[in-house]
């Protein structure tokens, strides 16, 4: 389907023009149940991240495809990049460091409960990011990945901040955190053929 | 408006005989045109209940990275990000030689035909947008990218050089895709050297779209710009005015 801009109603006006954007959302949907609704990135794990470019192919969206699959999407878009993925990492966080632009990550997938994270608790994320009240939220750490997780955001379940807490048992998702941590380890080889590449290997997740 | 005619196709691009060319068409001639009774085939366009035209485009309903080239030469060698047996992607590598033989095929496709000539930009930014110029023999791909590309609006945009170009041969085949080491008679050509794109073989409109895509993703970079696929939002007062940058 194609529509030209001007049959959206409140399009930005001039047509396309805004300052440097304050916040960059990153949108992965995690069929593994690992990773937190929302992770707050410092500039080298906004590279490595954006470069990892992880989501979930979803049943129904694309022929043969049956359940969850992983997909590693380099800068989500691997599909139209033509320079090396790291020059498109270097560039974005050149830029977000120029304007003090600051990066999440938001997943929308599944977590210990079996079921997707609601669009409520999305929403209220989105809101939490857009207010900056993110920024002054209280954290911590989630193990493996070394992600920084706001522990309390206001109109969101507290409940799901720290994934662990959506388990019935925590070995649950040590047992899946590992198994994840690992792809992305391994997805990410190819890009240590240079040294941007290699030099992002530590904001990655650890085993 | 600024002149456009076939005798600029035969000097600038090659394309000779044109019987025809229409400039920059309205939205009420590329109706007309796209509604032809005489059309058939995947030329034909269907007008729906609430007034939008619907196309058939066969066996090609998305891109096809499979069939996606870029030229190898001197100037791309070290820039693009080719594929690797060990890490695959689209980006494959074909000769200048074989550019020269798929532009000669799509160059001798839209030759003696009524032509469409599309120019539009690619990128808000008056520094850094592309003009790209489209050129081809289907009335609702012309419609397409009119729709998708941001129309000059001025005699001086109009009067402007485009930056690149695209030659969209939807009816041509590359039937000796073998002994030029393609993948298939179908071919989506990127020379970044020359700043062309040609289509070979699929009636997609996306090849157009995505391609322009890709190359403000190989050139921006190369100028410090960051390239991104997203949308962005910009909040203004109480809503949220969405801001349409590179919809994708």
């Amino acid at each position: 389907m194609s529509y030209p801009i001007y049959h959206i109603k409140n399009i930005v006006r001039p047509i396309s023009h805004a300052p440097a954007a304050k916040q960059v959302i990153f949108l992965s949907a995690d069929a593994f149940g690992v990773l937190p609704p929302v992770s707050i990135l410092d500039s080298e794990q906004t590279k490595y991240y954006f470069l990892s470019g992880f989501t979930a192919k979803l049943a129904g969206t694309e022929r043969g495809i049956t359940e969850p699959t992983p997909t590693f999407s380099a800068c989500f878009g691997q599909a139209f990049l033509e320079l090396h993925p790291t020059k498109y990492a270097e560039e974005l966080v050149k830029r977000m460091e120029m304007s003090g632009a600051k990066a999440y990550l938001v997943n929308t997938g599944w977590n210990g409960t079996g079921k997707r994270i609601s669009i409520r608790d999305t929403r209220g994320i989105i809101d939490a990011i857009l207010n900056h009240s993110i920024d002054k939220a209280p954290t911590k750490v989630i193990p493996y990945f070394n992600l920084t997780v706001p522990t309390q955001l206001e109109g969101v379940d507290t409940g799901i901040l720290d994934p662990r807490d959506t388990y019935a048992d925590a070995a649950q998702w040590e047992e899946k955190a590992k198994d994840l941590a690992s792809r992305f380890i391994k997805n990410f080889v190819k890009y240590e053929d240079n040294e941007a590449g290699k030099a992002l290997v530590a904001a990655g997740p650890q085993l | 408006m600024a002149r456009f005619d076939k005798a600029i196709l035969a000097e600038k691009y090659g394309i000779t005989g044109v019987t025809e060319v229409l400039y920059n068409p309205s939205y009420e001639v590329l109706f007309n045109e796209e509604m032809k009774p005489e059309l058939e085939g995947f030329d034909k366009g269907q007008e729906t209940e609430l007034g939008a035209i619907n196309v058939m485009t066969g066996i090609y309903t998305g891109r096809s990275p499979k069939d996606k080239f870029i030229v190898d030469d001197a100037n791309s060698h070290d820039k693009v990000w080719w594929t690797t047996p060990g890490y695959p992607n689209d980006n494959k590598p074909v000769t200048e030689a074989t550019w020269a033989a798929l532009k000669d095929l799509a160059v001798k496709q839209l030759s003696g035909k009524r032509l469409f000539v599309v120019d539009g930009f690619c990128g808000a930014n008056k520094d850094t947008r592309m003009k790209v110029r489209f050129i081809m023999e289907v009335a609702w791909q012309a419609h397409f990218v009119t729709n998708m590309f941001i129309r000059p609006q001025n005699e001086e945009e109009f009067d402007q050089e485009p930056d690149f170009t695209v030659y969209c041969a939807s009816k041509a085949k590359v039937d000796n895709y073998k002994e030029l080491g393609l993948n298939s008679d179908t071919a989506v050509v990127f020379n970044v050297t020359s700043n062309e794109q040609v289509i070979l073989n699929t009636w997609y409109g996306g090849e157009m779209k995505k391609g322009m895509f890709s190359m403000m993703n190989y050139f921006l970079p190369l100028k410090g710009i960051a390239a991104m696929h997203c949308s962005t939002y910009r909040r203004r007062r109480a809503r949220l005015g969405r801001q349409r940058y590179l919809q994708l």
